[in-house]
């Protein structure tokens, strides 16, 4: 038996040839070593930002918090600080979506290089999953309004019981978080969204998956090689992407290590002819590692890495860093208004003699008082606007049932089989124009809720202006770096190589959703077609049993009598959420409003404690220092 | 003694080892062994895993190590055997299902003459440490940083963890990039 005598040798570190010590490390040397070591592992690493601001845009912002801060106006500073968190703390969301089946938890998995996420072959996700960084690993568990009901260990086991109900059982509800450890995820501060299979023909399903777009900055479209781009995923693509103004997408081909591999090259020429006779300019990427496919013509696209360069390609785009830096300035400009607002009334309370300060204070109060019945006017304005968007948003839907009862009757009076076309295209006709006209409902609310906002901001500008000398610059200004409302001229993602347009109308609905996911966690939806059924399988074959012309006539009642029920259970919860949509707008409001008030009420109330000429010296010193902050977020 | 080449000749014969053919089921394979140093006395694990050929280039299977053979140094007895199937820490382990594929990235660049030629340099790298330890004489860094960078660039990515679990000290030593 040899004993071995530097029991220590595998707790040492492999020194380089060139400097490799002449006898062992010291015992400190060693223990600061360990230490650091440990302090390496434990530290969680800071978000590179692969778009970064100004530096000197990021200064001033500092500065302006605690400037405001030193000057008496802890609650601005508060704000301003809280904006540049933001910007710092802003994570860029990635959706994976498509149809079940299709691949979209292995694609994560491989992503993220580990099994974070279940697979099979039956439809399992049920929820959508969050995938974010956070150490430990661990699974936290929502409800349907945001409430956080349990947190399990990020095991395999724990996804029992959020898995979909593929048997029959009720299914879950809310969303799921993923908190993982993953570098790649911390260091860019991405955030990758799990969503349930498009196709299903489950209607809560298609609106977890509208929910997720809503809030997502980017999304991939998982597409299965073997079952490539059907109507429903062009339809899709054109709907439910491309229209919502998502800024960035790709096609994720999947599976294709399921295709022989002399017929892989084929396969993506296939895909690529096929986007391009659909006229969608769309990059694909194959994220397999270890998927071969000979000829090397399509290198350039396989590999994670190419999907991780794309993510962070899209996050340092000149348009997003411009949205960021536009969403920073405005905000500090209305927090910079606000502060030299309430300077200048206290300088008028100040400036003034004992007497008049009396009257100026009763003054003051009551023009306040003024402005709080003012805001309860435009906020029963505001009510009243939603009512009328519900009862036009029901006409349209009743006009565009009529239009489509018509179109397909006409269609049906000309097919030669009315029995085929029954079997095989009425499904599918219908909800293409059920999506058809989803999509049209939508941006009929999108454009009311946007011009309503518009005359919402205005009227609150104008009045502000009139009562208290106070520019507002946008007072409804969203939790997120999107197009302002006011702004027709921003297209995020008019980008060269995709016709997608983002226009005011999408970024309503991101106000609206990024309202909602401030307040509870949830988005609204308008109207969900995807999974619409339309009962064609329940029709008794007796009808069908007739001849040609009987057929026909058979098959336009059917429609006449079907269509009314079909349009009006995909759009029974609409007015609901419209209403949601306007009370959010309206909480919002009214959350301003009280926040500004109270600071008003404050500062008039130091008015009076405060007189003679320190005071008046101090107060125009803040003003002057207000001024030269504002000059600073042109 | 001379303990030049014990590892080499260690894995020249275990197959042929009475131990190995009694335990060891048909179709697995030693890995890259993991040395820990425990009682003062040197051991040399042999790591036994399998894998699946697909008939497609670089797509073959890596199983997860099944099971670990210890031996202890010089002499190369068996001192402990080990089914981590049924271990607690592996619980959550599916043996049956790949962890990887072999070729992995650092080696795709080398054809079969040349894998092998990194084995062998990479178990000569196993000598050349039990050799200093055993004898206690200092290990030359040079030769120990590229025994480091043969052994990183072998081992398979997706085993890393299990040599992790082997032995924390060995796998931060040699393993840990």
């Amino acid at each position: 038996m040899v004993k071995i005598k530097n029991t220590g040798f595998f707790k040492k570190t492999v020194e380089h040839a060139d400097n490799a010590p002449q006898e062992t490390a010291s015992v400190q040397e060693q223990q600061a070593t360990d230490a650091k070591e440990q302090s390496e592992q434990t530290e969680e690493p800071p978000i590179q930002r692969v778009v970064r601001l100004p530096h000197e845009l990021m200064q001033n912002v500092k500065a302006t918090a605690e400037a405001l801060n030193k000057t008496g106006f802890p609650g601005l500073a508060r704000d301003v600080a809280s904006l540049y968190r933001k910007v710092l703390d802003e994570h860029f969301t990635v959706a994976v979506v498509g149809e079940f089946n299709r691949g979209k938890s292995t694609l994560i998995n491989r992503v993220l290089g580990r099994e974070i996420l279940p697979v099979s072959d039956l439809p399992t996700t049920a929820l959508f999953t969050r995938i974010t960084f956070g150490k430990p690993g661990k699974i936290k568990v929502y409800d349907k309004e945001g409430k956080e009901i349990k947190e399990l260990p990020l095991a395999g086991k724990s996804w029992e019981g959020l898995k979909a109900a593929n048997f029959g059982e009720k299914e879950p509800e809310g969303h799921v978080v993923v908190e993982t450890g993953d570098p790649w995820l911390g260091k860019y501060g991405i955030d990758i969204l799990d969503t349930p299979g498009a196709g299903d023909l489950e209607e809560r399903r298609a609106q977890v998956i509208e929910r997720c777009l809503v809030g997502a900055d980017a999304a991939f479209v998982a597409i299965s090689a073997t079952t490539m781009l059907s109507l429903t995923e062009q339809s899709f693509i054109r709907h439910k992407i491309m229209s919502r103004g998502i800024p960035f997408m790709a096609i994720a081909l999947t599976k294709l290590d399921e295709v022989p591999v002399k017929d892989r090259e084929d396969v993506i020429t296939f895909l690529y002819k096929k986007l391009e006779s659909l006229k969608l300019k769309i990059p694909v990427v194959i994220a397999d590692d270890s998927i071969e496919i000979p000829g090397g013509k399509y290198d350039s696209i396989v590999g994670i890495d190419k999907l991780k360069s794309m993510v962070l390609s899209w996050m340092c785009h000149n348009e997003r860093q411009e949205l960021m830096r536009k969403w920073l300035v405005t905000n500090v400009r209305v927090i910079l208004n606000s502060a030299a607002a309430m300077i200048a009334r206290q300088k008028e309370i100040i400036d003034a003699g004992d007497a008049e300060r009396e009257k100026l204070i009763a003054k003051r109060n009551a023009e306040l008082s003024k402005v709080h019945e003012q805001w309860e006017t435009l906020r029963e304005g505001l009510r009243k606007r939603c009512q009328m968007c519900i009862d036009e948003f029901k006409a349209k839907a009743a006009e565009y049932g009529n239009m489509i009862t018509e179109t397909l009757q006409h269609e049906v009076a000309r097919v030669p089989v009315p029995k085929d076309w029954l079997e095989n295209e009425y499904s599918y006709r219908v909800k293409r124009e059920l999506s058809a006209m989803s999509l049209s409902l939508d941006n009929f609310v999108a454009k009311q809720v946007t011009a309503d906002l518009r005359w919402l901001n205005g009227e609150m500008s104008r009045q502000f202006k009139e009562m208290v000398g106070m520019e507002v610059e946008n007072l409804m200004a969203k939790e997120d770096f999107r197009p302002d409302v006011n702004d027709k001229a921003i297209r995020l993602a008019s980008l060269k190589d995709q016709s997608v347009k983002a226009t005011v109308v999408s970024s309503a609905l991101t106000l609206g959703a990024a309202l909602m996911l401030g307040a509870s966690g949830a988005a609204p939806l308008i109207l969900a077609t995807m999974g619409v059924g339309t009962g064609a399988n329940i029709i008794s074959r007796k009808l069908l049993e007739k001849k040609g012309e009987q057929q026909r006539e058979t098959l336009k009642k059917l429609i006449a009598g079907q269509l009314p029920q079909i349009i009006e259970e995909a759009s029974a919860d609409s007015s609901v959420k419209i209403k949601i949509i306007y009370n959010d707008i309206i909480n919002e409001a009214f959350a301003t409003e009280s926040r500004w008030m109270q600071t008003q009420r404050t500062l008039i109330r130091q008015s009076v404690a405060s007189s003679g000429g320190d005071a008046a010296a101090k107060v125009s010193q803040q003003a002057e220092m207000v001024e030269s902050l504002k000059k600073l977020f042109i | 003694m001379d303990y030049k080449s014990l590892i080499t000749e260690l894995y020249a014969g275990i197959k042929k080892r009475p131990e190995v053919k009694a335990v060891i089921p048909m179709g697995y394979v030693p890995g890259y062994p993991v040395l820990t140093i425990r009682n003062e006395q040197l051991i040399v694990a042999v790591p036994f895993l399998r894998y699946k050929q697909t008939g497609e280039i670089d797509r073959t299977i890596v199983f997860p190590i099944r099971y670990v053979m210890e031996f202890v140094v010089p002499e190369l007895t068996l001192v402990c055997f080990r089914d981590l199937s049924v271990e607690e820490a592996f619980a959550d382990t599916d043996f049956d299902k790949g962890t990887g594929f072999f070729r992995h990235d650092a080696v795709k660049d080398l054809d079969r003459n040349g894998y092998a030629a990194l084995r062998a340099r990479v178990l000569a790298g196993f000598d050349i440490i039990v050799k200093s330890l055993v004898e206690d004489t200092v290990c030359d860094a040079s030769k120990e940083n590229a025994f480091k960078n043969d052994l990183q660039r072998a081992v398979e990515p997706s085993l890393l963890g299990y040599y992790k679990a082997l032995d924390g000290d060995f796998y931060s030593k040699y393993l840990k990039k």
